[in-house]
């Protein structure tokens, strides 16, 4: 039996336990096949040792550490400043999928006050009651905000975000109608317990600064998009009322497993849980605005924002009912939906096909002012299940 | 969902200062050299390890086990490094500018010797990033005196295969290296 490269380079590297180091040593000793193949491991590292050391500088000095430490301190108060906007996009900071469509809705409604947020015209108030799909080409808009320093002056400056309280865990159903002032609803067809958990409400206001909007366009790269100059200054308040998340099945993310399955911490995308099922249940959010402002023009706009062409933003603006519909946006490639009739409504699912993991679906509806959504992994049949057996 | 961070990170900000600082304490340095090996500038390479020291601040990974703290930062160095590395390569060659910059600062030595040293520093970093991704990991963090352990904990691999990983990621080196 002779020995492998891994376990020469081991050996050499002195990092093997003493018993097995001796083993190494002795075979070594008596077979001129493995000195031979250890001279070449050897070779090998001492030939990429002197290329690689040709990036140190043997007269680096690190700052001192006490003066890198007030650094960091530094920079840790910066950015508690902005973490607002990190607060708001985390997708770690709601269950997977909800989060993913919440993000959605209050990243665009915030980044683009104008959009929803710019009610009807007599109410100034807008409430979800139907929801529109819309089919995109954002490209790469989700990288360019997230390091747009204009976004983040944005909401420095401009946004004030009150939470009311932390995501409290409950024990049951009477529990979570109590904590949310809601009455809760459960499927009777679900073969497992759901954990619960009453998500606080919260308030976002904010007063359009259309200069501000504007630079941020331009900074994007979309200087092309028209802005009505009445939005100008308009005073936007968007209210979350506290929902009701039920979690099924394997929904903790787990740090050290994710690791081991290659698990980037840089990477943005949303952890893998293949066996969980978020069903969130909340009153429609409501967002609050001057009246008057010319809704179509603006949700033309954010239209075109999405990567719609202005005549494709233009026609399609004129059909929506902007102070009644929530627009989601969803990229044109690898993403399907389709209209679906669920617990007495007209719901709509939403189909995120993926080639390295299982396909993820989102069903939502709203019925009785209540804003419902589930999310999970597959072809959301188990979803219409769920959703037709709530009581 | 708050992940485990609830569990883990201290509430408090003097905690919470402890806890970073004795991370900053123990990793700082090799962090710091880390990024100085990958970018070769001090100023990018100090903030590219106070933004590793951000992120542990702020997505506070496991503190449960020390070792992971450490193996999850120097892989978000080690990513930070990459990434400004091929950032740096879009900016086009800006590198071997920067190089030519610095000699004219340094005019007391020798100036051919100088350019072929930057060259081949060019060449170096340019064969790290055609590495698979771990590779150029495994050989960056290696050099950077990272135990095997320390390696299989930050790249997610077992402690018994990173000999193994460590000789075919300098095969893979020796190649693009040769090829350039």
């Amino acid at each position: 039996m002779h020995l492998t490269e891994g376990l020469i380079r081991t050996y050499l590297d002195n990092e093997m336990a003493a018993p097995q180091k001796d083993q190494v040593r002795s075979h070594l000793a008596s077979c001129p096949q493995c000195q031979k193949l250890a001279e070449q491991v050897a070779g090998q590292a001492r030939q990429s040792s002197a290329r690689l050391s040709m990036i140190d500088d043997p007269h680096l000095q690190s700052l001192r550490p006490n003066t890198a430490h007030a650094r960091l301190q530094a920079r840790i108060a910066e950015k508690e400043k902005t973490t607002m906007r990190q607060k708001i996009l985390s997708a770690r900071y709601r269950p997977a999928w909800v989060a993913l469509g919440l993000v959605l809705v209050l990243a665009v409604a915030l980044a683009f006050p104008s959009v929803q947020a710019i009610a009807n015209s007599f109410l100034g108030l807008f409430r979800v009651q139907q929801f529109t799909v819309v089919q995109v080409n954002p490209g790469n808009l989700p990288e360019q905000l997230g390091s747009s320093t204009q976004l983040e002056q944005m909401f420095t400056d401009n946004v004030v975000v009150e939470e009311y309280g932390k995501p409290q865990d409950v024990a049951n159903r009477d529990e979570a109608s109590q904590l949310a002032g809601i009455p809760v609803r459960l499927p009777t067809r679900w073969d497992r317990q759901p954990v619960l958990k009453v998500m606080p409400g919260g308030e976002i206001t904010f007063n359009v600064d259309l200069q501000l909007t504007r630079a941020l366009l331009e900074e994007i790269g979309r200087s092309d998009i028209q802005l009505p100059d009445d939005l100008d200054g308009a005073a936007v308040q968007v209210s979350v009322a506290s929902g009701v998340t039920a979690m099924y099945g394997d929904c903790e993310f787990d740090p050290g497993q994710a690791r081991q399955e290659g698990y980037d911490p840089d990477d943005p995308r949303l952890p893998r849980l293949p066996d969980c099922t978020t069903f969130m249940q909340m009153p429609s959010p409501t967002i609050t605005a001057p009246p008057g402002l010319d809704l179509p023009k603006i949700g033309e706009a954010y239209l075109q924002l999405m990567g719609m062409s202005p005549e494709e933003a233009a026609s399609f603006a004129q059909t929506v009912d902007w102070s009644t519909t929530l627009v989601i946006p969803i990229p044109r490639y690898g993403t399907t939906y389709r209209e679906v009739p669920v617990d007495g409504v007209n719901g709509t699912l939403i189909i995120q096909e993926s080639q390295d993991r299982a396909d993820q679906y989102l069903l939502v509806w709203v019925k009785d002012g209540i804003l419902y959504s589930v999310t999970g992994p597959g072809d959301g049949t188990s979803a219409l299940r769920l959703a037709n057996s709530l009581e | 969902m708050r992940l485990t961070a609830d569990k883990i990170k201290p509430e408090s900000a003097q905690d919470s200062s402890s806890w970073l600082e004795v991370a900053f304490n123990e990793h700082w340095s090799r962090v710091f050299a880390v990024l100085f090996r990958l970018v070769g500038d001090e100023a990018e390479a100090e903030d590219l390890a106070l933004e590793a020291f951000w992120r542990l601040y702020n997505h506070h990974p496991n503190l449960d086990n020390p070792h992971s703290l450490g193996g999850w930062l120097y892989r978000v160095a080690v990513n930070l490094g990459f990434n400004a590395l091929r950032a740096r390569r879009r900016r086009q060659q800006y590198e071997s500018e920067a190089m030519l910059g610095d000699l004219q600062d340094k005019p007391q030595w020798d100036p051919a010797e100088q350019v072929e040293k930057a060259q081949e520093i060019l060449k170096v970093r340019q064969a790290l990033l055609r590495l698979k991704p771990r590779s150029a990991q495994l050989l960056v963090l290696r050099y950077s005196g990272l135990s095997y352990s320390e390696l299989a904990e930050a790249l997610g691999i077992a402690p018994g295969s990173v000999g193994t990983l460590l000789v075919r990621a300098e095969r893979e080196f020796e190649e693009a290296y040769t090829a350039l």
